[in-house]
């Protein structure tokens, strides 16, 4: 009850009422943004791809927990995607489960798997836990490739039947694109929503606390093994879900050393936090987004003049730019910026400054790097979440 | 007089080298016990044994009559014996406030007695952070570290407090203040052990002193009892100083 109650006097202090409708409500019509995406987008190919942008979101959210508030470096992450996604697949060819059964069933098998390699991988710590859950997912990659019995092997498997509907609403991936994209995109959400709830209970302070300082989250009384397995197993659980809405939207998966489930693949998951901001809440959705619309922007702007390869290699070094440039990716900078610029804006104002002169002096102080301009003590505090 | 935490016999070598050599050391409920000894005289060796941080060779720890030896170090913080560090230790990319958030866990495992602190603020307000609460932990004047490094440890709710050189860094007037900290915080009703090298602060606080040269015990009782024991000034101020100073 204290604890409660001590949590819900932080959170008023940390989020007062005015904050949560300067900020937050512009994010939350961006945030609903994505709804109309089929009514936005004139083909079904860029559909198709916001459908991928939405499972990414989840495998990257639930990565988020493990990499961003634990601190730990899963290669796994993509193993444990695939997990996911060939157990829905097997019980569905198989048994005929419906979707419903698969979803969880998925996500707890993944969870599962998360257990299992974090059981040996946390006794380690830094790089040779990276590398432990590396080589687990090269192992889970290669069993599924020469299990034929089981798995079919490198062929891989093909499913046929859509989701099942709901009522009238039907969600197969080729007449009913739009529907099947709005189911993803729902859990999506509830992605966003559950790291955002984790982030706000103990069970993420308690994260953050072994990602700040280990020794010390011992010294108070974590147990930080047992934690680390919690947020690995919760990393497991929403990359296993994010493999059912894969295994349906793709109806074929493969083990290849080149497949999405393979262990390198998870350097996509991991850049696209590092993109959008490891420090903040909708650093991977904003990241999952970019990584997967990014090309396309660049080629739909450059194509006429370059092959798409070219145009490849643009967006690569624009990302290479982005994390040198924006360490704390592009939420954590528009985040800054935005505080700089409320702030810049409300003293120049107290100071008396004309509204148009505030308004230039607070947008180049949110614009221009820090480190080109003097440092300023008020303004930093306040970038801080 | 029973006691709250006891260690018997307990003994740590390092790959042939004894750190700690068979101490026995018994610890009231209610005291304010102080450490010292020369520097490599095994006091955190002794502390990192008592917390779970590192394994005992020989020897048993007690806490409340149960034994706690070779425990994990998080299980023995929950039971009520908590350890604060020399090093500044504090979560960095957290402001002070969030630092207390994240170590606060709520009630004591136990139960009979309850927390100390209703909530977090109430501990920054002991420790008189809250002004700075706003402020990254990293960027916190060093004095201000170690009190909040104290206040991490109160956040877990100790039933004793095992303080390593809190005044170490630390300037006069700094060390004066922790001094009134040490006795506020023994007011809670929390037991209190503090390896200390300044000696005025320890002959202020401690009730009781133990004295560790090379892993052994070779004194322990009252302070000025202590102070004048010729083995203790040996082996602060070399084997010529004491004969002398008995000579007088």
């Amino acid at each position: 009850m204290v604890t409660a109650t001590g949590s819900l006097q932080s959170f008023t202090r940390q989020y007062p009422l005015s904050d949560l409708l300067s900020i937050r409500l512009p994010l939350a019509v961006l945030l609903i943004l994505p709804v109309f995406a089929p009514a936005i987008f004139p083909t079904s190919r860029l559909l198709s791809l916001a459908v991928t942008a939405a499972i990414y979101v989840i495998v990257a959210n639930g990565l988020h927990v493990v990499f961003s508030y634990a601190g730990q470096l899963s290669l796994a992450q993509t193993a444990l995607w695939g997990l996911g996604a060939y157990t829905s697949a097997l019980l569905l060819n198989h048994f005929g489960l419906p979707t419903l059964v698969l979803i969880p069933a998925a996500g707890l098998m993944a969870a599962l798997g998360a257990v299992l390699i974090g059981i040996p991988a946390f006794r380690t710590a830094g790089f040779s836990f990276a590398i432990i859950t590396f080589a687990f997912a090269e192992i889970m990659r290669l069993i599924a490739n020469n299990w034929d019995e089981l798995t079919n092997g490198s062929i891989g498997i093909t499913v046929l039947d859509p989701p099942d509907a709901f009522g009238p609403v039907q969600f197969g991936t080729f007449e009913h694109l739009p529907n099947f994209y709005h189911l993803t995109l729902a859990f999506s959400y509830l992605s966003l929503i559950g790291i955002f709830l984790i982030r706000q209970s103990s069970l993420g302070k308690n994260f953050i606390a072994i990602r700040e300082n280990e020794t010390l989250a011992k010294s108070i009384g974590i147990n930080v093994y047992v934690y680390k397995l919690i947020a690995f197993a919760i990393s497991g659980f929403f990359a296993g879900v994010a493999g059912v809405f894969f295994m349906y939207h793709q109806k074929h998966i493969e083990p290849g050393p080149l497949s999405p489930f393979a262990a390198f693949a998870t350097i996509q998951f991991l850049l696209m936090i590092l993109i959008g901001g490891r420090r903040s809440m909708l650093g991977p959705t904003i990241g999952a987004i970019v990584v997967v619309f990014g090309p396309e922007l660049v080629n739909a702007l450059l194509g006429d003049w370059l092959t798409f390869n070219r145009s490849q290699m643009i967006f690569g070094g624009l990302l290479a730019l982005s994390v040198l440039t924006a360490p704390n990716g592009i939420a954590g900078q528009t985040r800054d910026g935005y505080n700089t610029f409320v702030a810049t804006l409300r003293s120049s104002r107290e100071r008396g400054h004309h509204p148009v002169f505030s308004f230039l002096l607070a947008f180049s102080r949110a614009t221009i790097p820090s480190r080109f301009r003097p440092r300023d003590e008020s303004l930093d505090k306040e970038a801080q979440l | 007089m029973t006691g709250l935490l006891s260690v018997e016999g307990l003994s740590k070598s390092f790959s042939g080298v004894h750190a700690i050599e068979e101490v026995d050391i018994t610890v009231h409920q209610g005291e304010i016990l102080g450490l010292v000894g020369p520097n490599g005289s095994g006091k955190t060796t002794l502390f990192n044994c008592i917390t779970g941080f590192m394994e005992p060779t020989r020897g048993r720890i007690f806490w409340r009559g149960a034994e706690i030896t070779g425990h994990a170090p998080d299980q023995i913080a929950r039971q009520g014996v908590v350890r604060t560090f020399q090093q500044k230790m504090v979560f960095p990319n957290a402001s002070v406030g969030e630092n207390v958030e994240m170590a606060w866990q709520g009630e004591c495992d136990d139960g009979d007695d309850g927390a100390t602190f209703k909530t977090c603020v109430d501990i920054l307000d002991f420790l008189g952070l809250a002004q700075v609460q706003e402020r990254l932990a990293s960027d916190i004047p060093f004095g201000h570290a170690r009190k909040l490094g104290m206040g991490l440890a109160l956040a877990a709710n100790p039933r004793l407090l095992l303080l390593d050189e809190p005044a170490a860094g630390l300037d006069q007037e700094e060390t004066r203040e922790l001094g009134e900290l040490i006795v506020r915080v023994r007011g809670l009703g929390i037991t209190v052990w503090v390896i200390e090298h300044d000696m005025p602060l320890v002959m202020s606080l401690c009730e009781r002193l133990i004295v560790l040269h090379a892993g052994r015990k070779i004194a322990e009782g009252e302070p000025t009892v202590v102070a004048r024991d010729p083995r203790v000034i040996s082996v602060y101020l070399g084997e010529k100083f004491a004969r002398s100073s008995a000579a007088h």
